[in-house]
């Protein structure tokens, strides 16, 4: 290893990078944008299901239930037409569930005969339908208890708590996921592209014909990109402490060490598509479409790890977002720092170790295929 | 200029299609990513919680306790650690330091205050990191207990009779599936179509085919049409794997779902023989590609509810085509409706389609400038 050597490939890497001015633009503002458009639109809150109500009843008891209905955030109810059925009602697709509250339901209530209340739920969205039914299960509890004839107060009462967010600040969940996910997506993309395109333009023959090592070509791309990705990294980190207030919540020693760790394993993942593949074309579809999706889908920054299949949970051990979006969480939201996070950094270190030497394997040789 | 001509068309045609196949990685990897993806993420993905861990601090140490504990833990929603140390403390520094997902206390005079007739409190903490998990798993605990509740109390008297349409056992495959079909195919499309039809650029081989006499529509149908026939077998691959691995169900015209998709496919397309226009190397059509497709993904109710955005943003997802696509998914899979219901979403497809094209046709010739 010369590290002089390593240092001129470093700069030459910048100095390409920094002449394609458009790209240089892009490199920042792609990121930018991405953060404010995730950051800003997605919420996983369920809000606003439109839910039909047939009210045969129309006795205090069903406005009271309706309303109460109406109330929660997670639910809007519509009143519809009595003479169409319900399957009708959902297929023209204007609402989510349909619940009919039959005739003679508050008389039944109050002398104590069972009362049932039928709802129809569309299905094809899962999450809506748990909502539906959690929302459903509660209502009529609530509201049945006090139109009921008196009975035996509850065995059990729950006080749930939630800690470190009670506010329900969805932004303080979204943002640092999102980090993670520019984070997994725009190095490697800049990575895979600067090795693919020098083989592909044929200027790689120059690296192989001179002195340079197969370690010291790839550890100057990745010292140069590993600059860009950590500026990229403070770019966005800058702009999500401007406009959601994202702060370190305690010790951010292991974030600080998690980041270029991170940006360290995209890059080389980066650099081993670019590697094994010989056309932009193909080494675009493996960065850009493999890579993207496994790290926004994989990576428990939407929908949480835990909930999986086994199989898919050990899979994702090797995904690096995985492992981040946990360091980057708990800096910004929770902030214990070491104790719950020092395995996600182990592993961070294995996987760029790992990719490392798989970036270097076709290219040790530092000459043409065959 | 002239006018349009099929000859030539069929002739450009024929150069794509010997370009694209020429190529067997880009084949591949147009090809097997999308089945592979679909397979795969559509097991492996899952917005209902599961597996919540759940540290527990039983002081009570009585049957009725036990009995709850069991009730938390019988669906497989909460999962218990149990550690050596079960006090109190202990679980709330589980909680704390972000080694399991909620804690459950439960008092030393449970048992005492329910044989008095009182409710029996409980404590349960969620680690609000992640407020997705915590929110739901809020929901299923409070449904968990009044079900253990109502097992120890006299019928109650109201109850909702709940049943579900169009997916009644919850799969979340079937929830997934159209989502990932759509958000898969706009990726591809949008990156595969930039990247391929910049290279012409890149390469200077764009100033030699716009000298031909061949117009720039006739030239960019030319450039869809490979593309097109490709993803038009992966949708088709996809859809077989989807059913004979999650017994996804088509319940809706086939020929209505063929045409539609046809035009989501050219749309994807365009986007990115659109993109193309803009950048000059391949790099910078990969970066806007990437940019333009992650957002188009996320905001189309694929995997984020739309009804929980913004007003802007919902109104703003009304020009994303993959939310029309997936929407119309939906219906012709999983609910078997027709045109009558989702002729909007069509009309909203057609329309970008063809000003995605007419863009790209009038930028075409002035792009080398």
């Amino acid at each position: 290893m010369n590290f002089r050597r390593i240092w001129v490939q470093c700069v030459k890497e910048l100095v390409t990078f920094r002449r394609d001015r458009l790209t240089l633009a892009l490199a920042f503002a792609l990121p930018v944008g991405m953060l404010l458009i995730f950051g800003l639109a997605i919420r996983l809150q369920i809000k606003n299901i439109p839910v039909g109500v047939q009210d045969f009843d129309r006795s205090p008891f069903s406005r009271d239930f309706v309303s109460r209905i109406d109330a929660s955030q997670e639910l809007i109810a519509i009143s519809e037409p009595l003479d169409r059925s319900p399957t009708a009602l959902l297929d023209a697709g204007n609402v989510s569930a349909t619940i009919v509250i039959p005739p003679g339901t508050q008389r039944a209530l109050a002398a104590g005969r069972p009362a049932p209340i039928q709802s129809l739920v569309d299905a094809t969205d899962v999450v809506n339908a748990e909502t539906i039914k959690q929302i459903l299960t509660a209502t009529t509890g609530f509201v049945g208890a006090t139109y009921a004839a008196p009975s035996a107060p509850p065995a059990v009462a729950l006080h749930e708590r939630i800690w470190f967010n009670p506010g329900g600040n969805e932004a303080l969940f979204i943002v640092p996921g999102v980090y993670a996910v520019i984070l997994a997506v725009f190095p490697t993309l800049l990575a895979a592209i600067a090795m693919v395109r020098d083989k592909e333009r044929g200027t790689i023959v120059q690296a192989y014909a001179s002195r340079l090592r197969a370690a010291e070509f790839i550890a100057g791309k990745w010292l140069a990109l590993e600059c860009i990705g950590l500026a990229e990294a403070f770019a966005i980190m800058a702009i999500g402490l401007a406009v959601w207030g994202v702060h370190f919540a305690g010790d951010p020693v292991p974030f600080l060490i998690g980041t270029p760790l991170m940006v360290g394993c995209q890059v080389l993942l980066g650099l081993f598509i670019g590697a094994r593949t010989n056309t932009v074309t193909s080494a675009i579809q493996a960065s850009g479409s493999v890579n993207s999706l496994v790290s926004v889908l994989l990576s428990g920054f939407l929908y949480p790890v835990s909930s999986m299949p086994l199989l898919f949970q050990w899979i994702s051990y090797v995904v690096p977002a995985r492992h981040y979006i946990d360091i980057s969480r708990d800096a910004f939201v929770r902030g214990s720092g070491w104790p719950g996070v020092w395995t996600g950094l182990l592993a961070l270190a294995l996987i760029a170790s790992v990719l490392a030497v798989a970036a270097w394997l076709p290219l040790r040789r530092m000459q043409l295929a065959d | 200029m002239g006018e349009f001509s099929v000859r030539r068309l069929l002739v450009l045609l024929r150069k794509e299609f010997v370009q694209i196949l020429g190529n067997r990685q880009v084949l591949y990897i147009l090809l097997f990513p999308p089945i592979v993806q679909v397979a795969l993420l559509g097991y492996a993905m899952n917005p209902l919680v599961k597996h919540v861990t759940l540290a527990v601090s039983d002081e009570s140490r009585t049957p009725a306790s036990r009995e709850l504990l069991d009730a938390f833990t019988a669906n497989g929603v909460f999962v218990p650690l149990r550690s050596g140390d079960d006090s109190t403390a202990s679980v709330y520094r589980a909680v704390q330091s972000g080694t399991v997902d909620a804690g459950l206390v439960i008092p030393v005079d449970f048992a005492r205050e329910i044989s008095r007739g009182q409710p029996g409190d409980v404590q349960l903490v969620f680690d609000g990191v992640n407020s997705f998990v915590a929110n739901l798993g809020a929901g299923y605990a409070n449904l968990i207990v009044s079900d253990y509740n109502a097992r120890n109390a006299p019928a109650a008297p109201l109850s909702p009779q709940i049943t579900f349409a169009y997916n009644s056992g919850l799969l979340t495959a079937w929830f997934f599936v159209p989502g990932l079909l759509g958000a898969i195919l706009m990726v591809t499309g949008i990156l595969a179509s930039s990247s391929e039809s910049v290279r012409e650029k890149d390469e200077g081989t764009l100033e030699q085919l716009l000298m031909t006499p061949a117009s720039s529509l006739e030239v960019l149908l030319a450039k869809i049409g490979p593309l097109f026939v490709l993803f038009t077998c992966a949708l088709w691959a996809a859809l077989a794997v989807s059913r004979l691995l999650f017994g996804l169900p088509f319940r809706g015209d086939f020929a209505l779902f063929m045409g539609i998709s046809s035009i989501y496919i050219v749309a994807a397309i365009s986007i990115g023989i659109l993109i193309s226009t803009f950048a000059a190397t391949q790099q910078q059509a990969v970066l806007i590609s990437v940019f333009t497709a992650l957002p188009l993904m996320m905001l189309s109710g694929a995997f984020a509810p739309i009804q929980s955005m913004t007003p802007f943003w919902q109104t703003l997802s009304l020009i994303n085509p993959l939310r029309h696509y997936i929407t119309i998914l939906r219906d012709i899979l999983l609910r078997g409706t027709g045109l009558e219901v989702i002729w909007p979403n069509v009309l909203a497809l057609l329309a970008f389609a063809a000003i995605a094209i007419w863009i790209s046709a009038t930028r075409y010739r002035s792009q080398l400038r």
